[in-house]
């Protein structure tokens, strides 16, 4: 297990470089530059000449891709073209936690609505706790953050006046935001969990169960849903890495100084290394999660072995 | 079974619920309250830098006004040039060497003076190639800044600036320039040499910061907040009221609105969208005031494209916009429809009273277009507008389409290019006609006509070439008698707008802004707020 893990981090600086280079090619080959004009204001050829040289950008390209991969090796992502002074590492040191707490709380809000709602839809399947289970869930997969967070907000700031319109710092400014992040998932999680239950309900180790007599609640517990979540878990993976990183929707929303508008934002303005540093960041979330869902596949069903 | 399930479930839910929230939650530092008259107010953009030689984005203006002087302020009714850090100025004969005499009395937070070496010092920094401003072109009406920001004059030295004495600064010109003190508004805020040389671009941060303006900067917490205190030693600090100001970074129109109605701003800018409810609303209406912008709203034409190349094809275009009713229906924000480019509020635009420009007018527009070859619009080659993506931009776009069917008989194409390839577009020539918002860095119209129409120094995408007109805003640019310069702005605005018709303006921006009764504050046109003017009222 301890080799199988360590091959698979080791496999991780091929991969990352893969997706280094890709990225590159693909964010020079977007026609306009990062200093091409804002909308109102159209820096002269003079002054666009000094910025490029004072990043480098009047290098060749394979240089400054060179450059970029020796300065990740010394753990340095680059300077944000967007504000003098900060770098990629700046951003990601004051931003990533932001964006981390409130994915925690939207990840909890999904599996704590969305498992039970799936369990629960398929035990007491064709009961009305099952149609109105998947009612939820049908709403949570088409009801998008913007529209359901600013609906939160109409209900519980201005109306109800019990929770803040928006900002982040207090227990009572993440409730909307971890809600409206987390409700979308829950219902993915909730189908998911029915249709996984409803399958593991129906195999021969569950009548098995039943015929050496346990309890309901036992076979239940013990052996339906320990088995119904594998599927569940999987895509847990994926989903963490993305409501950790950030929602640039419900951030701009509710005014969070998160993560998530930093992966529109940058291409929108061609701000190279930023794409770079999110593309990255987001890539090693994506490889550690899921590496976890493998490792915690191991521990929920006895077949699977790694060696 | 079920029964057994369900307390399993309740437990769950009943550790994982309060856990989350528990997780995301920090202490509680959103409702401060501080002693004496607090602001809150709103920035749509994490301030991309607090350093008065960098900072480039319009919204942050204000921010870089209240902490830092400048070397003049502007009367923000007028656009006028007052006394800031400069008392007073005058202008050599010929007027190309400018004379500014400044206060003594102004003190950086360190406690040293701030004298004419900073004015000097700033203005170098921002022309120097390796410090890379995105403000340097706007001191190229100095002698040879132009030369050493593009490198080519190594010797600094050489600019024709010069400090005469620890209060008195001289500047000399390339040429002369009758408004040369508007023309220094975003490159005239001394900044401080000994904080920059300690910390470098980190200079700016709240531990590190040194300013001279009647506020110091407490706290940035970034694409969250940034709060100011009131400086006691700024040298007008008796008549400035707010003791408190946090400017929350929102990005977001519609949260800064529910922000503002949930009462946790003072005064925000009301969404497009909202326009309408806010001045239905018996409340909000009476807290809303509609603000001119200097901004241009403006269809520009490359008059070397066919069938654009016919000055007559052109006039019809013109002709058949009805601009007061783009500015009812499609904008709402209070615009004002305009037939000339310079924006009302900047010095040198035209009064609507002088008749310049091609207004709405269906029959002339129909006349026109005969008269270039195309009776009803038959034979035209095919035409396209073009716009930079936006809901908005495309709202307009299929009015205006709407506008040349219904009064040409005309269909006109529209299509939309991404914002940052948009420009190298109309760059390349090869568009017809396409929208613009033009800004110019200074509220006078030279920022506009110059930069738009001029065949060598401007933009260059008219294409045209009408040296008459060059002379025309080069003469304007020297002369120092106000009138005699709108005079010549009204004859240039004449060429560009009428005779040639290569610019087609639609309107003069504004927005809406609502305020609480418990802040009297004032408007800028500028998109520059003086907060040291705005007053709580209890």
């Amino acid at each position: 297990m301890v080799n199988y893990i360590i091959r698979r981090i080791l496999w991780m600086i091929p991969t990352l470089l893969v997706i280094t280079f890709i990225s590159f090619v693909l964010m020079h080959a977007i026609p306009g530059g990062p200093f091409a004009g804002p909308e109102l204001k159209h820096m002269p050829p003079e002054v666009i000449e000094n910025l490029n040289k004072y990043y480098h950008l009047d290098d060749p390209l394979w240089k400054q891709y060179v450059d970029y991969l020796w300065n990740l090796l010394h753990g340095d992502l680059g300077p944000s073209y967007a504000e003098r002074g900060r770098t990629v590492n700046d951003i990601i040191a004051q931003s990533l936690p932001t964006s981390a707490l409130l994915g925690l709380a939207a990840l909890a809000v999904a599996m704590t609505i969305g498992i039970p709602l799936g369990m629960l839809a398929a035990l007491k399947r064709n009961t009305i706790f099952d149609y109105l289970g998947m009612f939820v869930a049908i709403s949570g997969v088409s009801v998008p953050a913007m529209t359901l967070g600013p609906l939160l907000v109409w209900i519980f700031a201005l109306n109800l006046r019990i929770l803040p319109v928006a900002q982040w710092g207090s227990l009572k400014q993440a409730i909307l935001p971890a809600f409206t992040l987390g409700f979308g998932s829950a219902a993915i999680l909730a189908r998911l969990t029915r249709a996984s239950m409803l399958q593991v309900l129906r195999e021969d180790y569950i009548r098995t169960a039943r015929a050496k007599g346990l309890s309901e609640g036992r076979v239940t517990v013990h052996h339906a849903m320990r088995n119904a979540l594998i599927p569940v878990v999987t895509v847990i993976g994926p989903l963490f890495a993305a409501l950790i990183t950030g929602s640039m929707v419900v951030e701009q929303i509710f005014a969070i100084p998160g993560m998530g508008k930093f992966f529109i934002t940058s291409v929108l303005g061609r701000n190279y290394p930023v794409i770079m540093g999110t593309v990255l960041l987001y890539a090693v979330f994506l490889i550690f999660a899921n590496l976890a869902v493998d490792i915690m596949y191991a521990r929920l069903d006895p077949r699977i072995r790694y060696s | 079974m079920k029964k057994s399930c369900l307390p399993l479930l309740a437990v769950f839910m009943a550790f994982l619920l309060p856990a989350a929230v528990f997780a995301a939650g920090a202490s509680d530092t959103a409702a401060v309250a501080g002693a004496g008259n607090e602001l809150k107010m709103r920035i749509a953009v994490n301030p991309e830098t607090l350093d008065p030689t960098l900072v480039y984005t319009g919204d942050v203006n204000f921010i870089t006004k209240m902490l830092f002087v400048n070397l003049c302020d502007f009367n923000e009714e007028t656009s006028l040039p007052t006394p800031d850090l400069a008392k007073t100025w005058n202008v050599s004969a010929d007027g190309k060497v400018w004379t500014f005499n400044l206060r003594n009395d102004i003190k950086w937070t360190n406690g040293r003076s701030v004298t004419a070496r900073d004015v000097e010092y700033s203005m170098k920094r921002i022309l120097d190639p390796a410090t890379a401003s995105p403000l340097g072109y706007m001191l190229y009406p100095v002698k040879n800044a132009k030369a050493v920001n593009k490198g080519e004059l190594k010797d600094i030295g050489a600019v024709g600036i010069k400090v005469i004495d620890d209060w008195t600064i001289q500047f000399t010109l390339e040429n002369p320039m009758g408004f040369f003190p508007t023309a220094l508004r975003s490159v005239a805020f001394a900044a401080p040499k000994e904080a920059i040389e300690q910390y470098g671009l980190k200079w700016f941060e709240p531990a590190n910061i040194v300013s001279n303006g009647p506020y110091l900067l407490k706290e940035w917490k970034q694409n969250d907040r940034l709060v100011f205190e009131k400086n006691p030693a700024y040298y007008d600090a008796k008549n400035v009221q707010i003791d408190k100001v946090t400017v929350f970074v929102v990005t977001d129109d519609s949260t800064a609105m529910a922000m503002y109605e949930a009462g946790q701003l003072d005064t925000v800018n009301v969404p497009s969208g909202d326009i309408d409810r806010v001045m239905k609303d018996p409340v909000l209406s009476k807290q809303s005031k509609n603000v001119g912008q200097l901004i241009s709203f403006q269809i520009q034409i490359n008059v070397k494209a066919p069938p654009m190349d016919n000055p007559n094809v052109r006039k019809a275009f013109a002709a058949a916009i009805d601009k007061e009713a783009l500015v009812k229906y499609i904008a709402k924000g209070g615009q004002v429809a305009m037939d000339t480019v310079v924006p009302l509020g900047a010095f040198g635009a035209v009064p609507k009273s002088a008749k310049i420009g091609i207004p709405y007018n269906p029959a002339a527009a129909k006349e026109y277009l005969a008269k270039a070859g195309y009776p009803d619009g038959k034979g035209l080659p095919p035409v396209e507008f073009n716009f930079n993506t936006s809901e908005f931009n495309r709202s307009v776009a299929e009015a205006l389409q709407q506008m040349w069917k219904n009064n040409l008989g005309v269909d006109v194409g529209a299509k939309n290019f991404e914002g940052k390839v948009y420009w190298d577009i109309i760059v390349s020539g090869k568009l017809q006609f396409w929208r613009m918002g033009f800004n110019a860095d200074y509220p006078d119209a030279d920022g506009f006509l110059y930069g738009i129409g001029h065949t060598k120094n401007g933009e260059k995408n008219l294409r045209w070439e009408r040296t008459d007109f060059d002379a025309l805003v080069e003469r304007a640019q020297a002369e120092a008698d106000p009138e005699v310069r709108k005079k010549l702005y009204m004859e240039a605005e004449k060429i560009l707008v009428q005779d040639e018709c290569a610019v087609i303006p639609l309107w003069s921006y504004a927005y809406v802004a609502v305020t609480k009764p418990t802040l009297q504050r004032t408007y800028s046109a500028l998109m520059a707020d003086t907060i040291k003017n705005w007053k709580v009222v209890k």
